[in-house]
């Protein structure tokens, strides 16, 4: 049956917007008017276009859908092949649905150059659903990359005081994590003779090669999600990058990291994924407490929740390397629902800040008298951020905590001493800024959130407490993949049983 | 007795029209002088574009002419065409330019011709005596040109220090010749092959000659630790003619190593070690170097030597594939650099070229235009997707790796990672300093010519388009590759 290219067009059809913008030339003002409003229109165009897939999305099957393969380079046999499973289709949908309310977030903030950061975004978003869908090696990668360049941009041309610096460490930390992927990328060619992914997934990789394989995968990815001893970049990028950047970043490529474990490291790698797995638990137990900790004392917000983040990123790489299905589900939930955590999280930091012009706690006080509206979609999220059954993200972190118990009761003590920080920075940062009294003259002009801010809050609020009551939505649809991804582990490990 | 046929006289075709033309150029020059510089640039395009015409008309069954002095085949006749476009698109971006340069005397576009001719003679030599016509004819025409704005001490020096070092090459390499002569009788590449496979591998003369040669052709093309001369050149040079040192003699003298080491000398272990440890002290050093280079010139100068560095980790597979990937980068490195060139000749502040890369700053708002290209040229130089630099470097790696070679495509993705790093800085200059942050730099002046910009945006969409599309590419290269098997 003759199908429309869907993941082609969902893919192209942001880089078509930030060309229909390319060529926007009127007086300034309305010129960035009219960006705002291609940009706008062009990302909630996707993300209708992303239901649209997933109308088509067949529940039963194992295999990748809506698959579209062209010849790209034949002479080196590389190949231009998209297709979804559940895990990118949900990553796909969180992406075309946060781009819209990052547009909308820098909708009033930004006044600088608007043409040329709604491309940047626009591209942004293309290259970020391209990796996801992408099923070529060569490919990924290249999405994979591209996206620095527009991060890169986004974070040194509208970010803060010390963007340059945090831009450059961003760039060159992911770069040096990622090359070492490429190389492995092409010494996979070299023994497979392609690197299509499915053609990957039937070879099995030997001998001690496979082990250098999965670590120049792993430093890539774990550099991306991050994981402690690679996270220094995070919190530099996220203090620094404009608010509707840090949800991105935050929100999505965090999730790339894990993203990648599930769809390369994992799959092609089994032996070495299990090999290696104590000391990932280790780093990720490291990064749980440590992150909580650091996250306790910050004084600047955004820092606070970028700490935070590394943290419930241990969550979700301790929960994938324990390969059973509990863990990996609960990994792949938290995934999700921090995603749509931490961009509540940095929206209601940059509400704030737009306001008051700066990211101290110590500025804040009492704020809820002046915006109780705002008070309540800071607190859903902040709760949510703790893990607060009802929301989406205690899901996640019990079914992690679950799958831990089967590896050492002592690990699951103290990944759930990371909840119990959470808790106690979470309800601190939420006293420091928004209980108690006004005492700042400065704070009581402050007014509550516009319809423009609630706009963007309510649905990320609505899905924070959707998910947190029913979840299962996410888990149908990743079921299939994520039993794909956990299947070499079992079978492998049913030989052993027998013996 | 030697009777010239005319499908000999046909393979040299190009080279004689060029040689005719730079004669009718300098006959014009005698009579009209300086006043003629003008007609003469345009016959010094109009000419270059007609013997690509002539290059590329003629489907080559290899033939080798003159006593086998040259050769002529798919791959010559590619390389050529890469060198004389290179050319031509120098000669076409600078030529408005080149009153700014101190240029404006009617010898430049016939010495620029006349290295023209020296670099085809490089590329299609068959016989050390014709390589080594090549190579002067090439190299004197340049000296010229370093030296010719007489006023600009930093030309004068530039000159000198090129002229120098290049008749040390220039006496290594015949060192180096009549060694292999006196050992093999012969001067011919064909016969070398022969006379190797009966000499004994580590035969004294034979290394000392081959490393003499090696070491002159190392020069020409700025492997570390032959590279010494590379940064002053670039930096005291007038920018035009920097564009055109910076492609087409490298791609010249490369291909012609190229054909030796895959070709004559069947991969011989000397220069396999020589190439290896080339390769990655020019991509380290390259790549160390530039990070604290101020000047634009000086850091394309050492980014360059790394890009020499990559692009020699193709030649060591030693077969089809890694030919065409070296062949790849070439071309698309040629684009790029001359793309980079093209848009450092538009930007002039207070009427002087711009030399300090902080000068870049407020290029955003300046002139969004230039800015972009250079921000995609750059990212493309950094090997960043999905430009044509990451295809093109992923390609040679890709090919060194099949071959077993994983040390250096892994030291080359440390040194490009390093290398990123002063790419990067260029385009923080232009689209993150605020104009205050820095010292007050005068405005910029409005003399963007027509034709520099248009060389300047076809470099830009080739980058991006053989990044997004490079089978093509591929395709272009695959008879001219296979010529060398």
């Amino acid at each position: 049956m003759e199908q429309l290219p869907l993941l082609t067009l969902m893919i192209f059809l942001p880089l078509l917007g930030a060309f229909a913008i390319l060529l926007i030339k009127n007086d300034p003002l309305s010129a960035s008017q009219n960006a705002r409003g291609v940009a706008l229109l062009t990302s909630l165009t996707t993300f209708v276009l992303s239901l649209v897939v997933l109308s088509y999305f067949k529940l039963s099957s194992s295999d990748f859908q809506l698959v579209e393969k062209y010849e790209w380079v034949p002479k080196l046999s590389l190949n231009y092949c998209v297709g979804v499973d559940g895990i990118s289709l949900l990553f796909i949908l969180l992406t075309t649905f946060l781009t819209p309310i990052a547009i909308l977030a820098s909708w009033n903030v930004i006044r600088d150059k608007v043409k040329e950061y709604m491309i940047t975004f626009l591209m942004l978003e293309s290259l970020i659903i391209g990796s996801f869908c992408a099923l070529d090696l060569v490919l990924f990668y290249i999405f994979f990359e591209a996206v620095l360049i527009p991060m890169y941009l986004i974070i040194g041309i509208w970010g803060g005081k010390a963007r340059i610096h945090a831009a450059f460490k961003f760039f060159l930390f992911t770069l040096s994590g990622s090359v070492l992927m490429l190389i492995a990328i092409l010494s996979i060619h070299g023994e497979v003779g392609t690197t299509d992914l499915v053609e990957a997934y039937r070879y099995t990789f030997s001998g001690a090669k496979q082990y250098w394989l999965w670590a120049a995968f792993f430093i890539s990815f774990a550099v991306k999600i991050p994981m402690w001893p690679v996270h220094t970049w995070l919190p530099n990028a996220h203090v620094e990058a404009p608010t509707a950047g840090s949800v991105i970043l935050a929100a999505i490529l965090l999730k790339m990291g894990g993203y990648g474990f599930l769809r390369f490291s994992l799959p092609l790698f089994p032996e070495p994924s299990q090999f290696f797995a104590p000391y990932v638990f280790g780093l990720s137990m490291i990064a749980v407490v440590y992150a909580s900790l650091v996250a306790l004392v910050q004084e600047d917000m955004k820092k606070l929740v970028a700490y935070s983040s590394i943290a419930h990123m241990g969550f979700v790489t301790f929960g994938i390397f324990t390969f059973t299905e509990q863990g990996i589900k609960g990994a792949f939930f938290q995934m999700i629902s921090h995603g749509i955590i931490s961009a509540g999280l940095f929206l209601c930091v940059g509400i704030l800040y737009s306001r008051v012009h700066s990211r101290e706690i110590m500025r804040y006080a009492g704020v809820r008298s002046r915006m109780p509206h705002f008070a309540f979609m800071f607190l859903i999220c902040v709760l949510a951020s703790i893990g607060l059954p009802g929301t989406s993200g205690f899901v996640g972190e019990l079914l992690v905590l679950v799958a831990s118990f089967e590896k050492g009761g002592w690990m699951t003590l103290i990944m759930g001493s990371g909840i119990v920080l959470s808790a106690a920075y979470g309800l601190w940062l939420y006293k420091r800024i928004m209980l108690g009294k006004l005492t700042d003259k400065s704070l009581e002009k402050l007014n509550d959130i516009i319809f423009i801010e609630k706009l963007y809050l309510l649905p990320i609020v609505a899905v924070i407490l959707l998910l947190g009551i029913y979840p299962k939505p996410i888990f149908m649809l990743s079921e299939t993949a994520i039993e794909r991804v956990i299947a070499p582990f079992y079978t492998e490990l049913k030989p052993e049983g027998q013996l | 007795m030697y009777t010239l046929t005319l499908a000999e006289l046909l393979s040299v075709l190009p080279e004689c029209f060029l040689t005719f033309m730079a004669l009718l150029m300098i006959l014009i020059g005698v009579f009209k002088r300086n006043s003629a510089i003008k007609t003469l640039n345009y016959i010094l395009i109009f000419s270059l574009i007609l013997a690509i015409y002539l290059v590329s008309i003629f489907p080559l069954h290899p033939i080798a002419s003159f006593n086998n002095f040259f050769i002529a085949n798919a791959y010559t006749q590619f390389c050529k065409i890469i060198v004389i476009l290179a050319v031509t698109l120098v000669a076409l971006m600078s030529f408005r330019h080149f009153e700014n340069d101190h240029l404006m005397q009617f010898e430049v576009p016939i010495l620029m011709l006349f290295s023209t001719i020296g670099m085809m003679l490089i590329i299609s030599a068959n016989d050390l005596i014709s390589l080594f016509m090549g190579l002067e004819l090439q190299s004197l025409a340049l000296y010229i040109l370093l030296a010719l704005p007489r006023d600009q001490i930093l030309s004068t020096e530039a000159g000198l220090k090129y002229f120098i070092l290049g008749a040390l090459s220039t006496a290594l390499l015949l060192f180096g010749s009549s060694l292999l002569y006196g050992l093999t009788g012969t001067t011919e590449f064909q016969s070398f092959m022969v006379a190797f496979k009966e000499i004994p591998i580590n035969e004294p003369m034979l290394i000392v000659g081959l490393t003499m040669i090696l070491s002159g052709l190392a020069f020409k093309i700025s492997l570390v630790p032959f590279h010494m001369w590379t940064p002053d050149v670039y930096e005291g040079s007038s920018t035009s003619i920097t564009s055109f040192l910076a492609a087409a003699p490298k791609i010249a003298t490369f291909s012609l190593l190229m054909r030796l080491f895959v070709q004559v000398m069947d991969g011989h272990f000397l220069w396999e070690t020589a190439f290896i440890i080339f390769s990655f002290l020019s991509m380290f050093l390259g790549a160390f170097t530039a990070l604290f280079q101020k000047n634009f010139k000086r850091l394309l100068a050492y980014s360059t030597i790394s890009h020499m560095g990559y692009a020699l980790i193709g030649i060591l597979s030693k077969n089809q594939a890694g030919v065409e990937s070296v062949l790849s980068y070439f071309i698309i490195y040629t684009f790029t650099i001359i793309g980079v060139f093209a848009c450092l000749l538009n930007l002039r502040r207070h009427g002087k070229n711009i030399n300090n890369i902080e000068e870049l700053t407020n290029l955003s708002r300046e002139h969004p235009l230039i800015a972009a290209v250079i921000a995609i040229l750059m990212f493309s130089l950094a090997g960043i997707p999905p430009f044509a630099g990451f295809f093109v470097k992923m390609n040679v790696f890709m090919v060194a790796i099949k071959a077993n070679y994983i040390l250096l495509p892994l030291g080359g993705m440390v040194a490009s990672v390093i290398a990123a790093f002063y790419y990067l800085r260029i385009i923080k200059i232009m689209y993150f300093n605020e104009s205050n942050e820095t010292l007050s730099i005068p405005g910029l002046d409005r003399h963007v010519s027509f034709e520099t910009t248009v060389v300047m945006n076809i470099t830009a969409l080739i980058v991006i388009f053989y990044g997004l599309y490079p089978q093509t590419l591929v395709l272009v290269l695959q008879d001219a590759a296979r010529a060398l098997f």
